[in-house]
């Protein structure tokens, strides 16, 4: 039948045409051809890739088939000496898939290279498998027998080595650890491997600088996504279109959205600002930009610091007051580390602001307008100093509260004091009385001495706790000029100390 | 399968039926084409379907003028049409500008230039998604079905917004929103998702003269 094409581009040896159906075809090229024409051709002009070639006869046709079949042995022969060689770059190396009764638990790791691992019960790897063609590329000889949390560092540490993730940029790598449900009680694997990746973070130098985000998934997400090629961990999102992991976290909103599924181990603080301030070095001195976003650093980290030894010795008095086990202090302190929450909230605004300062050294080093990036690191840098003045005032705040506190604690005292005298006077008068009456009462009166011991006690706790760090909280009345010596856990000014920073 | 035609003819030319001349001349066209491709090496412009008329006429004077003696009636028929074409084209090798012609003839010429420009402005398009036409013409499928699906599942997409922003956005084709709304597999959208995504891409960048080619009939 004729057929009717448009002539889409011609090339050196065929040409494409479109035809009216919508089916995209190659075709012998011809003379006079020109790119727009509408030709009319038949099913013999057609090239099909898997012809050995139209225009061969038959016997040379019969001469390449026959070459082809018998380079295709040789190959094979040879070929399978190499199989072994090249034992560390095979695809897949398992036992069984889903068969193997050993297997308890596997997992998909998502950078852009994807791999399957396959853990036993004591999650460690007893499979792997390159899910798709970069993975390939990626060494992960020594992988079988690792721990889980040691078989995702090194995969971090190849895929680094391999040039899929580089860490020295300013763009947030992302690791994306799936754990797919062979089983009912798959939660708790999920929770196994976040705290053995956190632990292991600890110590790691590639784990601390990427952003490991880890979710559920079940064996349908898992089908899914191999159908579709899309790493499994974003179809336990609900994001069935998104085939990078680094594009899918690059939008904010995705990010939260996936921690409401899911957990984020994020990249060390103390691996950002080490990016930050290696990246501000590099600016000349004097630039304006470069002071910008230095002032803002220094404020936030510094700041972030600050908030967090407020935050620590918080925590601590209220590990102690636990520990004395009277009740009046551990609801104290208690009280004070719910008030410390709030510098865990501003704790995050100063990580944001680093982060904010990173944006704006990559925006740089992408070559945006220098103007509109000093506005922003202006921006910002105003906004770190106002978190600053925040975090001065709520530290005169809690010193503040702390006053009140004691203040209120004295006034009980005091207000107690008459009490017991006048206890004291009714015992006197009762022994008397008993005495009188020839009885002797070794009960005294209820919880009077005992009442002195405990606030002598609570006294004397308070006291023994040092002053810790930096001096330069010199703000609020401090409680020290009192006659009590009662001192408080949290940072007042002044004071001897110098208890050495936990940071 | 000669001999059959043979006779056919013989019947034809004996009985004098028009009907069936014509009916034989129609069924042959593809055949009349093929000669004339084979012997020009170039294949038939629509717009200028001269030499087409010429291999028809040739290819009537064949059955006209075809006897059992002279062999099989194909061979002979090529023989015709062949000689016709060649001295068709010796003839209008000095540029004949026929006067009453010629606004017909540059017509035709714009219309060609407007849809290369298109076509060219398709490339680059495609291009920024990666795809070309090896890609398009690797997936195009042999199913004339599946062909007229990833066509209108093409059109309906490009109606929708959402749909299209993905798209150009991503540079991917939002195979599973496509599934969800349209309710097709998503096997069937993932073998031609270029091609839909070709489709999309035309409507979208108002390729009219493209669309016009591909409009279903």
């Amino acid at each position: 039948m004729i057929k009717n094409g448009l002539v889409m581009t011609i090339r050196k040896h065929y040409a494409i045409v479109l035809t009216p159906a919508n089916a995209y075809e190659k075709i012998i090229k011809r003379q006079h051809m020109e790119v727009g024409m509408n030709i009319m051709y038949t099913s013999e002009d057609l090239i099909s890739e898997n012809s050995i070639g139209r225009n061969m006869t038959m016997t040379k046709k019969y001469i390449s088939i026959a070459s082809i079949v018998i380079i295709l042995l040789i190959g094979g022969i040879f070929g399978s000496q190499f199989i072994e060689r090249h034992e560390d770059h095979i695809i897949s190396e398992r036992i069984n898939t889903n068969e193997n009764p050993l297997v308890s638990t596997i997992i998909t790791v998502d950078i852009n290279p994807s791999f399957k691992l396959e853990l036993d019960e004591n999650q460690i790897v007893i499979g792997y498998e390159a899910l798709n063609d970069d993975a390939t590329k990626v060494n992960l000889e020594g992988i079988l027998s690792l721990n889980v949390e040691d078989a995702i560092e090194l995969i971090v540490s190849q895929a680094e080595h391999a040039g899929f993730i580089n860490i020295e940029d300013l763009t947030d790598d992302y690791v994306l650890i799936t754990v797919v449900n062979l089983s009912e009680n798959q939660e708790n694997d999920l929770q196994a491997v976040l705290e053995k990746l956190e632990e292991k973070t600890k110590e790691s130098e590639a784990l601390k600088a990427v952003n490991m985000a880890l979710i559920q998934a079940s064996q349908q997400e898992f089908d899914e996504a191999m159908t579709l090629e899309v790493p499994v961990g974003l179809i336990a999102t609900g994001y069935r279109d998104e085939a990078s992991v680094k594009s899918f976290f690059a939008d904010e909103n995705h990010a939260e959205l996936f921690l409401e599924k899911g957990s984020m181990i994020t990249q060390s603080f103390e691996y950002q600002l080490k990016l930050v301030e290696k990246y501000l070095n590099d600016f000349e001195d004097g630039d304006v930009l470069k002071n910008q976003l230095q002032n803002a650093y220094n404020v936030s980290k510094d700041d972030f610091y600050k908030a967090k030894e407020m935050y620590d010795y918080a925590y601590e008095a209220y590990q102690l007051a636990l520990a004395s086990g009277v009740q009046e202090d551990i609801d104290g302190a208690q009280l004070r580390l719910e008030q410390a929450e709030e510098l865990k909230i501003m704790m995050n605004q100063f990580e944001n602001q680093i982060n904010d300062v990173k944006t704006v050294l990559r925006r740089s080093l992408e070559g945006e307008d220098k103007l509109l990036l000093e506005k922003d690191a202006e921006e910002i840098r105003v906004r770190a100093e106002e978190e600053a003045k925040r975090l001065e005032n709520q530290g005169e705040e809690s010193q503040l509260r702390e006053v009140e506190q004691n203040r209120m604690n004295e006034q009980n005292l005091d207000e107690e004091k008459p009490r017991e005298q006048e206890q004291n006077r009714q015992e006197d008068q009762v022994e008397q009385n008993s005495q009188e009456n020839g009885e002797q009462n070794g009960y005294e009166a209820p919880g009077s001495e005992e009442h002195n011991k405990e606030v002598q006690k609570g006294q004397d706790n308070s006291g023994s706790e040092e002053n810790p760090g930096p001096s330069d909280q010199q703000k609020g009345g401090t409680t020290e000029g009192d006659g009590d010596g009662e001192s408080t856990p949290q940072k007042s000014g002044g004071d001897s100390g110098g208890q050495s920073s936990k940071h | 399968m000669s001999k059959a035609i043979d006779e056919l003819i013989y019947k034809i030319k004996t009985n004098n039926d028009a009907v069936k001349l014509n009916e034989f001349i129609s069924q042959y066209e593809p055949f009349v084409l093929r000669v004339i491709i084979d012997t020009t090496n170039a294949y038939v412009d629509r717009r200028n379907d001269e030499i087409y008329s010429i291999g028809l006429i040739a290819f009537n004077e064949a059955i006209t003028r075809y006897e059992i003696e002279k062999g099989d009636f194909l061979s002979y028929a090529r023989l015709v049409i062949s000689s016709r074409i060649k001295s068709f084209k010796r003839q209008s090798k000095p540029l004949e500008l026929d006067i009453e012609n010629t606004q017909v003839y540059e017509k035709s010429f714009e219309d060609q230039y407007l849809l290369k420009q298109e076509i060219e402005a398709f490339e680059k398009v495609l291009e920024s998604f990666e795809i070309t036409f090896e890609d398009l013409a690797d997936a195009s499928p042999k199913h004339e079905d599946t062909r007229n699906r990833a066509k209108s599942i093409g059109i309906q997409a490009a109606h929708e917004k959402d749909l299209v922003k993905f798209l150009y956005d991503k540079k991917r084709l939002p195979i599973a929103k496509i599934a969800e709304r349209f309710f097709i597999s998503v096997k069937i959208i993932k073998r031609s998702k270029k091609l839909i995504s070709a489709v999309i891409i035309i409507i979208e960048e108002q390729f009219d003269l493209l669309f016009q080619w591909i409009l279903p009939k």
